[in-house]
C-alpha cells in the first residue's frame, strides 16, 4: 500500500511537473514573441481603378493587372501581402492550409493576391453562371483545370475544385475564356505573412526573436525586402513606401 | 493622302487626348507564319497566295490597338491593321476598327457608331488570330465566291486577279469580321439572351468601310443560353451590297444598283464541357445580283438583267485540351460550302454557279506564354488531290 501511494505520488509530481513546465515554456514564448506593425504606402498609379466596359472588342485582353479590373478588391492595398522570412532560423513544420478558397465571380478572381505555404491546397470556385478556366503557365506551376461549370444553376454537381501549390514564388493564373482575368498565388516558406488593411496597415504578431527578411509583394510595383532584427517581445513600428 | 492625313489627325487627336483627358491604352498583336500550299494555291480559295506557295516565312499580319475611356460612359476603340491579304507584302497600315461606344454601367445595352465587329456571324467577333483556335477561317468567311460588289454574278471572278489588287469576288461574309454603323448591344437576359444589330452600310459580304450608293443593311445575332453547357445562335441579315465604279458606272443611270441584296440567315451552336469545345455554324446566303459575262453586262433593253442565287455553308470544330500538356490543344475541322441554285427570271442556270467546297484542318495549338501562342495547321480541300492544301506554322503574340 505504502508503495502504492508513493507511486501515485510520484505520477501525480511527475504530471503536474510537466504541466507546470509547459506552462512556462508557453508563458516565456509569450513573454518572448515579438510583432511588427506598419503602414505601406503605394505609388499613385497602383491605386487607381478603371472599369471594365462591355462591348470593347480587344481592350479586355490587354488588361494585365489589377489596376484595370473593375470589382470590390479594386483597392490595391488588400492585395499587398507582407512576408517576414526568418534568416536566422528555420521552420522545420511549415503549416499548411487545406481550403484557401479563390473564387471566380464577375468574372474577376477573388482575391487577386492570394498567399499560402508551400504545400497548402487551394480551392477554385466558379460562382459565376457561365464558364471559367483557370491555367498556369508559370514554370514548375503549369496546369489546366478546364472548362468549370458552377454558378446558381450547377453549384451542387461541381465540387470545389483543389490544387495543391508547390514550388517558390508567385504562380500567375488566368482564365483562358475570360482573357482579362487573372490573378496570383503567392507560395510562401514562411508562415508569417499578412494583408494589407484597406488603409495599408499591417501587423505579424507572435513572431520568435531572430532575423528576418521582411518582403512586401504588390504585382504593380517592385519587390520591397528589408532586413530586421527582432528583439524579445519588441514592438516594432515601420513605415514602408513602395516604387514602381 | 486624305488617308494619311486622317491616320496623322486621328493620332494626333489621340495624343492630345493623353495628355488632356485620360490614358490611352496601346496593345498589339502580331503574327509570324512559315507556310506552304499546293501548287493551285491563291489566297481566295485555300488562303495561300499562289505566288508564295512554296515554304516561306511571313509576318502576315501587324496590328496597334488603341483603346481609350473618354469617362466611365464613353470610351474610342480603334484598331490600325497592317496584312498582307491576298499578297505577300504587308499593306499600308489602316484602320480597320474605329469607333465611339457608350456603355453605361447601370445600363444592358451598349452604342456604338463607326466600324465595329460585325454581329453575323460568331467567327466574326475573333478577329484576333489569338483568339482563334484555327489559322484560317472557315469557307463562309474565306471562300471567295463568283458574286461580285462590282460586276455582280459573274462567272469568271477570282480568274484574273488577286485579292486587294482586282475583282476577285466576295466571301459569303466578309473575312475582317468588321461592318460600319451604329451597333446595339443589348443583354436581354443577363448571361441568357443577348442581341446584337446594327445599321449597316453593306452587307456582311462587303469588305467596303464606305459605300458610294445610297446602300444599306440590317445584321443582327441573337445568342441564348439555354445553361452554361450550350449556347445558341441565330444570325440574320438583308442589305446591299454593290459599289459604283467604272466597270458598272454606265448602267446607273438606268438601274439602282441598291436594289441588289445579300440576306443571309445563319445558325451557331456550342457545346463545351471540361477540356472540350464543339462549335458549328451553318450559314444560308440568297443574293440578288446583275450578271457579267463575256466582259459584259446582261443587259434586257437598257435594264440589268437580275440574277439570283444562293449558297450554303457549313463548319463543325471540334477542340480538346489534353489536361496532361497544359497551354495545348488538339483541333479539327469539316467545312463545306454549297452552291445550290442561281436563275433569271428567263432561265434556270446550271446549279454549280460556283465550285462546291469541301475542307478538312487540323490544327496543334501551344502557349509558349500568356499571350503568345504558336500554331501548326494542315489543311486539304476539293479537289482533295493536294493541289490546294496549306501548311502553316504560325506563331501569334498578343502585347
Amino acid at each position: 500500500m505504502r508503495l502504492l501511494s508513493f507511486a501515485c505520488g510520484l505520477l501525480f509530481f511527475c504530471f503536474f511537473s510537466d504541466l507546470s513546465d509547459s506552462k512556462v515554456i508557453a508563458q516565456e514564448s509569450v513573454l518572448e514573441a515579438a510583432q511588427i506593425a506598419g503602414q505601406v504606402t503605394l505609388p499613385s498609379t497602383s491605386t487607381s481603378s478603371t472599369r471594365n466596359f462591355r462591348g470593347s472588342a480587344y481592350r479586355n485582353r490587354g488588361n494585365s493587372s489589377s489596376t484595370s479590373q473593375n470589382n470590390s478588391e479594386s483597392n490595391p492595398y488588400v492585395n499587398t501581402i507582407v512576408s517576414v522570412h526568418p534568416l536566422s532560423f528555420s521552420i522545420d513544420n511549415l503549416p499548411i492550409s487545406d481550403s484557401v478558397r479563390i473564387v471566380q465571380e464577375n468574372a474577376v478572381f477573388t482575391p487577386q493576391v492570394t498567399p499560402v505555404t508551400i504545400g497548402s491546397t487551394v480551392q477554385f470556385v466558379n460562382n459565376d453562371s457561365f464558364y471559367h478556366n483557370v491555367f498556369s503557365l508559370t514554370p514548375g506551376a503549369r496546369f489546366n483545370i478546364g472548362r468549370r461549370p458552377t454558378g446558381d444553376v450547377y453549384s451542387k454537381e461541381v465540387p470545389a475544385l483543389k490544387w495543391k501549390v508547390s514550388g517558390l514564388g508567385p504562380i500567375d493564373l488566368f482564365c483562358d475564356i475570360h482573357t482579362q482575368m487573372n490573378a496570383i498565388i503567392l507560395s510562401l516558406d514562411t508562415p508569417y505573412f499578412t494583408r494589407l488593411e484597406e488603409d495599408g496597415t499591417f501587423t505579424l504578431k507572435n513572431l520568435q526573436p531572430g532575423t528576418y527578411e521582411l518582403r512586401v509583394y504588390n504585382r504593380n510595383t517592385e519587390l520591397f525586402t528589408q532586413r530586421l532584427t527582432l528583439e524579445e517581445s519588441e514592438n516594432k513600428e515601420l513605415s514602408l513606401t513602395l516604387t514602381n | 493622302m486624305n488617308k494619311y492625313v486622317w491616320l496623322v489627325t486621328l493620332i494626333t487627336a489621340f495624343i492630345f487626348h493623353t495628355t488632356s483627358y485620360s490614358q490611352v491604352q496601346l496593345n498589339g498583336t502580331i503574327d509570324f507564319e512559315v507556310s506552304s500550299g499546293g501548287s493551285d494555291s491563291k489566297f481566295i480559295t485555300n488562303g495561300i497566295n499562289e505566288d508564295f506557295k512554296y515554304l516561306h516565312l511571313s509576318i502576315p499580319q501587324i496590328n496597334l490597338l488603341l483603346f481609350s475611356p473618354i469617362n466611365d460612359q464613353f470610351f474610342v476603340e480603334a484598331r490600325l491593321q497592317s496584312d498582307t491579304w491576298g499578297t505577300g507584302q504587308l499593306s499600308t497600315p489602316r484602320f480597320t476598327l474605329a469607333n465611339l461606344t457608350w456603355a453605361h454601367p447601370d445600363k444592358n445595352y451598349t452604342l456604338s457608331i463607326g466600324r465595329f465587329l460585325s454581329p453575323v456571324g460568331i467567327y466574326s467577333k475573333k478577329a484576333l488570330s489569338i483568339d482563334r483556335t484555327f489559322v484560317d477561317l472557315p469557307l463562309n468567311y474565306s471562300y471567295f465566291t463568283n458574286i461580285s460588289d462590282e460586276r455582280g454574278f459573274w462567272l469568271a471572278a477570282g480568274d484574273n486577279a488577286n485579292y486587294t489588287t482586282g475583282d476577285v469576288g466576295l466571301s459569303t461574309i466578309y473575312l475582317g469580321g468588321y461592318t460600319t454603323g451604329i451597333l446595339l448591344d443589348w443583354m436581354l437576359i443577363e448571361d441568357k439572351l443577348r442581341l446584337e444589330t446594327s445599321l449597316s452600310m453593306v452587307a456582311p459580304a462587303s469588305d467596303q468601310n464606305y459605300t458610294n450608293l445610297a446602300n444599306g443593311a440590317v445584321l443582327a445575332h441573337l445568342s441564348y443560353n439555354p445553361n452554361i453547357y450550350w449556347q445558341l445562335g441565330l444570325s440574320a441579315s438583308h442589305g446591299s451590297f454593290m459599289q459604283l465604279t467604272p466597270v458598272n458606272r454606265i448602267h446607273r443611270p438606268n438601274n439602282p444598283l441598291e436594289q441588289y441584296r445579300q440576306s443571309l440567315v445563319g445558325l451557331d451552336i456550342r457545346y463545351a464541357f471540361g477540356f472540350w469545345e464543339v462549335q458549328a455554324e451553318a450559314m444560308y446566303a440568297y443574293w440578288t445580283a446583275p450578271c457579267y459575262r463575256d466582259g459584259q453586262f446582261v443587259l434586257y433593253g437598257n435594264e440589268l438583267a437580275e440574277y439570283r442565287a444562293d449558297n450554303i455553308g457549313t463548319n463543325l470544330d471540334i477542340r480538346f485540351e489534353p489536361p496532361s500538356l497544359p497551354g495545348s490543344y488538339i483541333a479539327f475541322r469539316a467545312d463545306h460550302l454549297n452552291f445550290l441554285t442561281a436563275e433569271t427570271d428567263s432561265s434556270s442556270l446550271s446549279s454549280d454557279w460556283d465550285t462546291d467546297t469541301s475542307r478538312l484542318t487540323a490544327v496543334v495549338g501551344y502557349k509558349l506564354a500568356r499571350n503568345v501562342e504558336a500554331k501548326i495547321a494542315v489543311s486539304e480541300q476539293t479537289p482533295f488531290d493536294q493541289s490546294l492544301y496549306a501548311f502553316r506554322f504560325f506563331v501569334t503574340a498578343f502585347f
